[in-house]
């Protein structure tokens, strides 16, 4: 980019800022369009082509899909959205919660039977699909024959209430040369929902997040006021996640950041290199992975020791104020299309060592804390290499409390803010439990500093977090697997730390009680193969997320509460003490 | 086919190629996470030149799955 076009993107950012805050996500299209004209917005690669989408492009296809989608009778409905990251993604979500109803994205990694009863659970009289879902929306129409219809997102069928998107905007143009007005003149209101996110975990655990336009924009226009803007970005979480939807793509629409679209895990650092992003969202998994990536093609080349002396100078030098990390590292950054993407982390807390280490070498990294529930930034922490146990601070126009903090000034982390969801949806328990005087209670502990910096202990729910962001239910493993293996009596899951060939990673464990008696004829040691073989075997239906890494063996019953709970602390201290002497 | 997926294993982990069998778990005994997963399937697809789609991709849990997979797509 020449100086000339930076000084003028300076200047419709500038605007931007001017336009005041956004009221609902149609002003993202509309501003987007005013502001930036004709500029390209999104890039995505289609076997060997690469696409580029524009802003009219994407305002036209918007406006005519959310006509012909009210034209279908549609209007106030719930609309589900599965599939790949794409340009038509985009569209979907936007033509959908801008004037026809909620949309309802959904995590494309769940197993079809999973997806299917999300879209019920959420109420969804329709769903945009891709082509690699289309059996999953065969078998939801066959057991759900009063669902309206399937879109395809890029794929024609002929099959009954199969229609495809390019199909419904072309009718939506007409439509519109017609006359028609009922979608253009249907702006939502700053409160209305735009869409239910479901948190992980399965159909009976997950909740539905009720995410209003006030919500989202909130966020995107806190991002604005606080992150440094960024030319393009990296689009390689799914887009269900609010964490890629909302800081990523909704706010580098706004701010015309070019999105390119990253097709498959499998491409993600050719795809680094074709695009040259400025900037991505990150889960921790992806950082560790290009951590290692980074040091392991150091140590093929033989250079390991070498870099590790120049991390060690350039620490030393940047101390003094001198940073020569651009020059030290030019090979390696040569690799990522000769620039560092910032690395945006969210979905779980990043281990230090990599958020450092990658600081070290000159990528800049931000960390923070957020929620679903809060669409989904709560606090920043725009200097993460300083300090990666930091999640920051507050962020915009949301407020964080430490509830009834102890000596330690640790306590639950309340929220509160025009981020903040109203509550979940048809799940009154989990509202009741969840808000209190206004404040929504996260289920996480921390403490805050006098300067007001946040730093995140621990949770109270005993959910299990892993690294790529995933939130898991303990009861979701459990269930699983005593439904797939009927000797299991108990089974408490939850995450533990296990070291495969030299290397320490964070796993689902679980630790199961079967009865000895149950197995005659057979000694210990084969009972706890047959068990260990029978777990791995009911992995085969989880999605990879949910897969049990490591099993333990008690012949005994697991301690219980008086109302004949098992105590979980009791099973899991257990478990480390055990594993601690095998070592 | 199992001889080259050994050697092909071999370069992402530290193991020794006889404890591969068709029984070896990706994640439990290779300890492979998702990444380091589709990282496995890229070097499969380039060296039997072929292409696995990412959703077969997850439902991987043995080796004897992978082999499986590939005479699929073979």
């Amino acid at each position: 980019m020449t100086n000339a076009e930076k000084k003028e993107l300076a200047r419709l950012r500038h605007i931007v800022h001017m336009k005041g805050q956004l009221e609902c996500l149609r002003d993202i299209i509309d501003r987007g369009l005013d502001i930036y004209g004709d500029r390209i917005c999104m890039v995505e690669k289609n076997k060997d082509q690469i696409l580029q989408h524009t802003l009219p492009e994407l305002h036209e296809k918007v406006y005519a899909l959310g006509t012909a989608l009210v034209n279908m009778g549609l209007k106030g409905k719930h609309i589900a959205i599965v599939g790949e990251n794409s340009f038509n993604w985009v569209v979907a979500f936007l033509a959908v919660s801008c004037g026809v109803g909620i949309a309802v994205p959904i995590d494309k990694e769940l197993k079809d039977e999973e997806i299917s009863a999300l879209i019920s659970k959420g109420d969804a009289d329709a769903m945009f699909c891709s082509k690699t879902y289309y059996k999953m929306a065969k078998y939801h129409l066959e057991n759900n024959p009063e669902f309206k219809a399937v879109v395809s997102m890029n794929k024609k069928y002929d099959d009954e209430k199969f229609y495809t998107i390019d199909g419904l905007i072309e009718k939506g143009k007409q439509l519109i040369k017609d006359g028609d007005r009922s979608y253009l003149d249907a702006r939502p209101d700053a409160d209305d929902v735009a869409a239910i996110v479901f948190t992980s975990g399965t159909t009976g655990a997950n909740k539905g997040v009720m995410l209003s336009h006030r919500n989202f924009c909130t966020n995107v226009d806190g991002i604005i006021d606080t992150i440094p803007t960024e030319h393009s970005s990296f689009d390689l979480l799914p887009m269900n996640h609010v964490f890629e939807l909302s800081c990523n793509i909704f706010t580098a629409l706004y701010m015309n950041a070019v999105i390119y679209v990253n097709d498959s895990l499998k491409n993600i650092l050719q795809n680094i290199q074709l695009f040259k992003p400025d900037a991505m969202n990150a889960v921790p998994l992806v950082l560790e992975g290009i951590y290692n990536g980074i040091w392991a093609a150091a140590e093929q080349k033989g250079a390991a020791k070498a870099l590790k002396k120049l991390v060690e100078i350039s620490n030393k030098l940047r101390k003094k104020g001198i940073d020569l990390r651009p020059v030290l590292f030019a090979t390696i950054r040569k690799n990522f299309g000769d620039k560092f993407p910032t690395l945006v982390c969210g979905g779980a807390p990043s281990r230090a060592e990599y958020v450092t280490g990658l600081g070290d070498l000159g990528f800049r990294v931000y960390n923070g804390y957020g929620l679903t529930e809060s669409s989904p930034t709560v606090t920043l922490n725009l200097e993460a290499d300083k300090d990666p146990t930091s999640a920051g601070f507050a962020f915009p126009k949301s407020k964080f409390i430490i509830h009834e903090p102890d000596e330690n000034g640790i306590g639950e982390i309340w929220i509160k803010g025009d981020n903040v969801t109203k509550g979940y949806y048809k799940d009154d328990a989990a509202n009741a439990e969840s808000f209190e005087d206004g404040w929504f209670k996260t289920g996480d502990y921390g403490r805050v500093t006098e300067k007001g910096e946040l730093f995140v202990s621990g949770r109270k729910k005993t959910l299990i977090i892993l690294g790529n962001g995933k939130n898991i239910f303990p009861e979701d493993i459990e269930f699983h697997v005593m439904d797939n293996v009927s000797y299991i009596r108990e089974a408490v899951a939850f995450e533990a730390e296990k070291e495969i060939l030299g290397r320490k990673d964070t796993v689902i464990a679980v630790y199961v009680y079967v009865e000895p008696s149950d197995f005659p004829g057979m000694s210990e040691d084969e009972i706890i193969n047959k068990v260990k073989t029978d777990i791995a075997d009911t992995n085969r239906t989880q999605p990879s997320y949910k897969k049990v890494q490591d099993v333990a063996v008690s012949f005994k019953e697991f301690e219980k509460t008086s109302t004949r709970k098992v105590v979980r602390k009791i099973v899991i201290d257990k478990y480390n003490a055990e594993k601690a002497l095998i070592k | 086919m199992l001889e080259k997926l050994r050697e092909i294993i071999c370069e992402f982990v530290n193991i020794d190629p006889n404890d591969i069998t068709e029984n070896t778990n990706i994640r439990s005994d290779l300890g492979l996470n998702s990444l380091e997963l589709v990282n496995l399937a890229v070097a499969i697809e380039n060296e039997f030149d072929l292409e696995i789609p990412d959703r077969e991709v997850e439902g991987i849990e043995t080796i004897g799955d992978v082999i499986k997979l590939l005479e699929n797509y073979m």
